[in-house]
């Protein structure tokens, strides 16, 4: 339970709360780089503020405030150019960085333009996602997470979810919920419709643990029948901070998504990372592919025989900012705990006009390799076709060339028989 | 699978289950009340605020123990302090 004023400090977003602040000091991803080569302008809302993101003719990315200083017309619907973007309205042009440069209506001499700045951001390409940073200058490097610069086949399942972002992230740091939302409600619903549930997600956790490191923190499990010598306890997985969950198995890797629109709507995305083990030659993507999961039916009801489906109900039916200061958590809840208690150490940092210190670096780097368990719940082919078939990636227009990608990894593996297939032939 | 439509953006706006204003009591408000009177101010090492900006108290319950996780800002102390009402030891196996 929190009160009143400490659920507001921890869920808003927007530009001058506490929290808001904090979230200002990370890159997030904000679309997809096919988007803006097939229109080089979109309009995205972050944080609570809207931006026209884009990109030059000569592939730099922008992202600037959506609003033109001069009368606010929507920069969104602005002109792409060389080194930055021009207003549709009446053509004033600003660079990358926003300085105004170019007012074409106003007199030859005028230096009205010298006095117009624009907010801008940065913006870069990684794992085929262009991410921005609003935050103060210096900006930090923007990290380079393994799912993200690995070779592998990549799919993404994308939805915006509206409900508070702090309410997903919390759900990354509950493990108990998997044995009974993805367990014995799975297994209940199987029953009611007739389906088979998956035996996975079942197992009771005899123990659970928590502990803080430079990216997040680290969450482990024993399950019944399991030992602190498996992965599960002893590599686990991690919370990556503020907005990210890394979790993987049997050739999938993925980190699921959780970039905060306003205070009450969440861009969630599972973006997965596809590289079996016996297969090093991965078929060319130009992009990752990427498509919209379905979590509501056409009768306005949550869509729950599948796992993320499952989550999305609990995140979601939690209201639009769950009230915390009504909530009862008990000693199964510490990690919500934990996490609540990083939240306001790393807010109090950045109030004092220091960095984060918790996902966060300064550092150059090509590659930040975060640490999950392999061996999950017994991982091994039939696992990798359930994440497929019992996952968002069931709405993926590939899933059938995923599921052929790992089939013939297990035929090359030796696991199962059979003659593999030679990518793209 | 059952045919699915997408479902629009006000339907899915729609689905946040609206909070009716309510005037009768319910069962929580003692707890939310207590946890507001009880809930550690100061930090037992120090002695500096850990509500408000300075730090963060969040109470948890352990069978009928209210157990509040606090953090100190300004030592960077944290710790749970459990809010007890009987002093109640162990019973002996019999």
């Amino acid at each position: 339970m929190l009160s009143k004023e400490l659920n507001e400090q921890l869920t808003q977003v927007g530009p001058g709360t506490p929290m808001g602040e904090l979230m200002r000091r990370y890159w997030y991803p904000v679309t997809f780089t096919r988007e803006l080569d097939e229109f080089p302008v979109k309009k995205v809302r972050l944080l609570g503020e809207d931006f026209a993101v884009y990109k030059t003719p000569g592939g730099e990315y922008g992202i600037i405030q959506e609003k033109c200083p001069h009368r606010h017309a929507s920069l969104a619907y602005g002109i792409v150019e060389d080194c930055g973007i021009r207003c549709e309205y009446h053509g004033w042009k600003f660079d990358l960085s926003g300085a105004c440069v170019e007012q074409p209506a106003e007199p030859d001499k005028s230096s009205f333009k010298d006095k117009i700045k624009a907010f801008a951001g940065q913006a870069a390409e990684m794992g085929g996602m262009v991410w921005a940073y609003i935050g103060p200058d210096p900006a930090p490097e923007l990290p380079r997470f393994d799912v993200y610069v690995d070779p592998g086949v990549r799919d993404v399942g994308w939805s915006v979810l509206p409900c508070n972002w702090l309410q997903i992230m919390e759900n990354s740091v509950d493990p108990h919920h998997v044995e009974w939302l993805h367990g014995a409600y799975f297994h209940f619903l199987g029953d009611q419709q007739g389906f088979e549930a998956p035996k996975a997600f079942y197992k009771k956790h005899v123990k659970v643990g928590f502990d803080p490191f430079e990216w997040g923190i680290i969450k482990r499990r024993v399950l019944e029948g399991q030992t602190e010598e498996d992965d599960d306890w002893k590599i686990g997985h991690p919370l990556v901070f503020p907005y990210h969950m890394r979790v993987g198995g049997a050739g999938i890797d993925q980190m699921q998504i959780r970039v905060p629109i306003d205070d009450t709507h969440t861009w969630t995305a599972f973006y997965s990372l596809h590289r079996p083990e016996g297969i090093d030659e991965f078929p060319a993507q130009v992009y990752p592919y990427d498509y919209e999961y379905e979590w509501m039916d056409a009768n306005g009801k949550f869509i729950v025989d599948y796992i993320e489906g499952q989550d999305v109900m609990a995140w979601v039916s939690q209201g639009a900012i769950t009230d915390r200061s009504a909530e009862h958590i008990g000693k199964s809840d510490i990690g919500i705990v934990a996490l609540r208690r990083m939240f306001r150490e790393q807010m109090a940092r950045v109030a004092e006009g220091q960095d984060p210190t918790v996902g966060f670096t300064r550092e150059a780097h090509d590659r930040i390799e975060l640490p999950c368990e392999k061996n999950k719940f017994g991982a091994g082919l039939d696992f990798a076709l359930q994440w497929i078939d019992g996952g968002s990636s069931r709405y993926s227009p590939y899933k059938d060339d995923l599921k052929k990608l790992h089939i013939n990894a297990a035929i090359a593996r030796g696991e199962i028989a059979g003659t593999a297939e030679v990518p793209g032939q | 699978m059952t045919a699915r439509r997408k479902p629009s953006a006000e339907e899915r706006d729609a689905i946040i289950i609206p909070l009716r204003p309510r005037t009768e009591p319910r069962w929580w408000d003692d707890d939310r009340a207590r946890h507001l009177r009880d809930r550690p101010e100061y930090c037992p090492r120090c002695g500096g605020s850990i509500i408000g900006d300075g730090g963060i108290a969040v109470e948890y319950w352990e069978a009928e123990n209210r157990i509040y996780h606090c953090w100190c800002r300004d030592c960077g102390w944290a710790g749970d302090i459990i809010r007890i009402d009987r002093m109640i030891g162990h019973e002996p196996e019999h």
